[in-house]
């Protein structure tokens, strides 16, 4: 395996996956780790088989080229499917347009990408190491046997926790205020589901009577129960629990998270089996691998997207990414589990290229949710589609500064701009 | 500054079948345990590597695993996810037929989960070993992760991590390198859902597998001539164990990447064809596909002995031992048109495993349990699976226990009390 690289990419979910695509289609050549053993992330490890916000209400789309492209061949093989748009379980005033996946073809849908545009790969591979060189950055990967260095001119931090940034300079990066940390949740399938009859108890009131009930009986942890039935598959997705005031960056409170999350799902599969129609001959399928967590540690960037920016859908110059997903914060103690904020304006808000960009360092980007943003941004900016276009933006001006031997930090937005715009037809006002 | 977050009698590394055993049997008898796991969830191959089957648990009728293993299996029986078959040949030797329990993985992460918590055994998951220092008085594991570093303190430490990790770390010349020559492949396991699983069954025999390997190996989509598929209980799905990677080093990044990719790319090309010829298969989906890599070879500890396969395969019984096993030895290696080789177990068909072959050289405060135990690689190739790694877990567990409670060392104490224990606990041959 080649030791060089114009742009290296830590962290395959979809921020990563799509911004090693972007770099290594403008020509970079691009490597990209990633600490499991499969790319998707959240997606795919984190069983989260639902892309939420793609297009606004009335079907405009915020998607970048390399999201439509895996979208269409995920429909085309009947493991996708677009299914408009649809209320929240936790409160059907909101909603929004969800596209369902089976995570496992997820899975190979992404090892196919990355390898046609030429990216080199390591599974199974976090950094332990990350420092600034002359020629840019270099990162040691080990395991207890193996270890060796890789350098790249560029680094694009997609961990979702600005990990490997923290470790190249913890004050590059910021961690959220433990007070304010958000609810974990671990996401698990059923399977043998009657899925025709399953969609009966979607209809709102119904599913607000299960959730009650389950609640009141101790059946489950709090009033969420998130769920999508998964396309090709007889198979659904269910988010029904919470675990408070876990920090993912300390272990013994990650295996709490862990180990609560998952005694919740034991506790609420007796109920749900009893009580929601098609699931009378379900069994659990599968156990999410990694914990959903809606926190990460940010970047300190050029530029920080606000709420106000988000919830206003204001114009900036610099927009290379966009979001439609309504602002929900997740809390764990309240007594409604999540809160909701409509974006404003027509529907669809800009990302800055400034809140990409470290601004303690000329070649560090990030490529995922860990942007710099506030934390009320944060909650519409966390969904795969923004974390898809973040990466994109993020790809193409890594692939820039490399090929330039440029500082990303006066790098013309323009430029990027340039190139994204004819992947976002419905976003052309916002650039 | 690292900081000691806690003194302990045992630490185990390793949170599989193995260090689940040992963890839950120390645990048991009295002392406090730490038990590491680098996953989300215990179990390791048995649930992360979606194994789905613990084959040669019974031999002619009698249990070769110890209780905390048979109250497991019973445990998982009781709630619907696991059923005992009897004699299921193997994909490649109709002649060679053991018992599976099969099971749902998903549920054996919580049982295991439940049992630990309730042995009282503090479990610390998605933790890495980065360093282990014998000392005089104690031995110390250091735990990181990318944000903070920790150690944990005790008196004996069971490795069970499968690859002699922590012995490595503590002296590398402790253990023994994998072989490169003798190298077994490597598998992804994946589940298919929605199968008909009558008509999955109805047509199962050895004959028809056979036909599904000849053509599957004519069409290309599969890279050996083995299927081993297993109809998982409570459930409509099948797993299949049917990828094989030659040739990948498990030790290096860069190797195993590319048999993660490749075995994936199988499991590509291979549904369309599963779905088309296996019956109940049509209506099937890709359900699953295992969160790790199962890796045959092992590093292993250069132990105080070193068992010989031919030992195995005569059934010699050590005058130490402290485990048994009963499936025979096979190796995933092509040769003579067949992809993997048998060894069965002569006499009684029961083998034993030395408690010398637990414990690593140049050590005082270490003893290994699972399938990185000193033994040759056909001695390995028997004792690999999961019936004997819980045996072997349990022993180790019983041993730590007796060092602890008798305030003796590893190598003092008294094997006959030793056995006896081990024999209490329900282990036959002992």
């Amino acid at each position: 395996m080649d030791r060089n690289y114009d742009v290296i990419v830590v962290g395959g979910g979809w921020g990563g996956v799509v911004a090693a695509v972007a770099a290594a289609r403008q020509g970079a050549r691009t490597l990209i780790m990633e600490r499991e053993n499969c790319f998707g992330g959240t997606a795919t490890c984190g069983e989260v088989c639902e892309i939420d916000g793609s297009y606004t209400e009335d079907g405009r789309c915020v998607l970048p080229e390399i999201g439509k492209e895996i979208i269409k061949r995920g429909i085309q093989k009947g493991v996708m499917k677009k299914e408009g748009y649809i209320p929240m379980s936790s409160n059907p005033d909101h909603g929004c347009d969800r596209i369902r996946f089976n995570p496992e073809e997820l899975k190979l849908l992404f090892d196919e990408i990355v390898l046609e545009a030429g990216v080199s790969i390591l599974f199974m591979a976090s950094p332990k190491q990350v420092k600034q060189t002359e020629a840019g950055v270099e990162i040691l990967v080990n395991n207890p046997y193996d270890e060796f260095r890789v350098a790249g001119k560029i680094l694009i931090d997609a961990t979702g926790n600005s990990e490997a940034v923290y470790l190249m300079d913890p004050d590059a990066t910021v961690k959220t205020d433990v007070r304010k940390m958000q609810g974990v949740t671990m996401i698990y399938r059923l399977g043998n589901v009657d899925s025709e009859r399953y969609r009966n108890n979607l209809e709102p009131d119904k599913l607000a009577r299960i959730i009650d009930r389950g609640v009141q009986e101790g059946a489950l942890a709090v009033r969420i129960l998130a769920t999508c039935p998964l396309p090709g598959m007889t198979e659904i997705s269910i988010s029904t629990t919470r675990a408070a005031d876990v920090d993912i960056e300390d272990l013994e409170s990650y295996t709490r998270g862990i180990l609560e999350t998952r005694a919740q799902i034991q506790k609420s599969m007796p109920y749900l089996k009893a009580n929601m129609e098609g699931l009378e001959n379900a069994y659990l399928s599968s156990l999410a691998g990694a914990l959903g967590v809606r926190e990460r540690r940010k970047i300190k960037g050029m530029t920080e997207l606000t709420g106000e920016m988000v919830i206003s859908a204001k114009r900036i110059e610099e927009a290379v990414a966009f979001g439609c997903y309504p602002v929900d914060i997740h809390r764990a103690t309240e007594e409604y589990a999540v809160q909701f904020s409509e974006i404003g304006g027509d529907g669809i808000y800009p990302i800055p290229y400034g809140a990409l960009v470290s601004r303690e360092y000329p070649n560090v980007l990030a490529g995922c949710k860990a942007i710099c943003s506030d934390e009320v941004a944060f909650a519409s900016h966390r969904t795969m589609p923004s974390v898809m276009g973040i990466g994109n933006a993020a790809g193409i001006a890594a692939a820039i500064a490399a090929k330039e031997e440029s500082d990303l930090r006066t790098l013309d937005a323009r430029r990027i701009q340039e190139i994204i715009r004819q992947e976002y037809p419905d976003c052309a006002g916002l650039i | 500054m690292e900081k000691i977050k806690g003194y302990v009698d045992v630490i185990i590394v390793g949170g599989g079948m193995a260090g689940f055993t040992a963890a839950v049997s120390a645990a048991r008898k009295g002392c406090q345990v730490v038990l590491i796991e680098k996953n989300e969830c215990l179990g390791g191959l048995a649930t992360s590597g979606m194994i789905s089957e613990i084959i040669a648990m019974y031999k002619d009728g009698q249990i070769m695993v110890p209780h905390i293993s048979a109250e497991l299996m019973e445990r998982m029986i009781k709630i619907g996810a696991a059923k005992h078959w009897g004699n299921v040949f193997t994909s490649v030797d109709e002649s060679v037929q053991t018992d599976r329990l099969r099971y749902n993985s998903e549920y054996l992460k919580i049982i295991l989960d439940q049992m630990a918590e309730e042995a009282g055994v503090a479990v610390i998951l998605t933790a890495e070993v980065c360093q282990v220092k014998e000392g005089e008085e104690d031995i110390t594991a250091v735990i990181h992760n990318g944000y903070h570093e920790f150690s944990v303190c005790g008196k004996i430490l069971i490795d069970a991590t499968g690859n002699a990790n922590s012995v490595y770390m503590a002296n590398p010349l402790s253990t023994v390198a994998p072989p490169k020559e003798m190298r077994q492949a490597v598998t992804t396991i994946f589940k298919l859902g929605g199968v008909d699983t009558k008509v999955f069954l109805d047509k199962l025999c050895f004959k028809e597998v056979q036909r599904l390997i000849q053509l599957g190996c004519e069409k290309g989509v599969f890279p050996t001539k083995v299927l081993g598929m297993c109809s998982i209980t409570g459930t409509d799905q099948v797993s299949f164990n049917c990828t094989r990677v030659a040739n990948v080093n498990h030790e290096s990044i860069t190797s195993v990447s590319y048999g993660l990719r490749q075995t994936r790319q199988q499991i590509f090309d291979m549904i369309p064809f599963l779905r088309k010829e296996v019956a109940g298969c049509q209506n099937a989906y890709l359900s699953n596909i295992a969160s790790g890599l199962g890796v045959r070879d092992r590093r292993r500890i250069n132990a105080e002995y070193e068992m010989k396969g031919d030992e195995l395969i005569q059934a010699v019984v050590y005058s130490d031992a402290v485990a048994v096993g009963c499936y025979p030895a096979d190796f995933h290696i092509e040769k003579d048109g067949k992809s993997i080789q048998f060894c069965k177990i002569q006499r009684d068909g029961i083998y034993t495993i030395s408690y010398r072959s637990l414990l690593p050289k140049e050590t005082k405060r270490i003893l290994a349990a699972g399938k990185c135990i000193g033994g040759d690689d056909i001695a390995h190739a028997a004792f690999r699976t999961m019936g004997p790694i819980q045996c072997i877990g349990n022993a180790a567990g019983v041993a730590a226990a007796l060092a602890i409670k008798q305030d003796k060392t590893l190598r003092q104490i008294n094997i006959e009390e030793l056995q006896s224990v081990i024999r209490k606990d329900g282990v036959p041959k002992i």
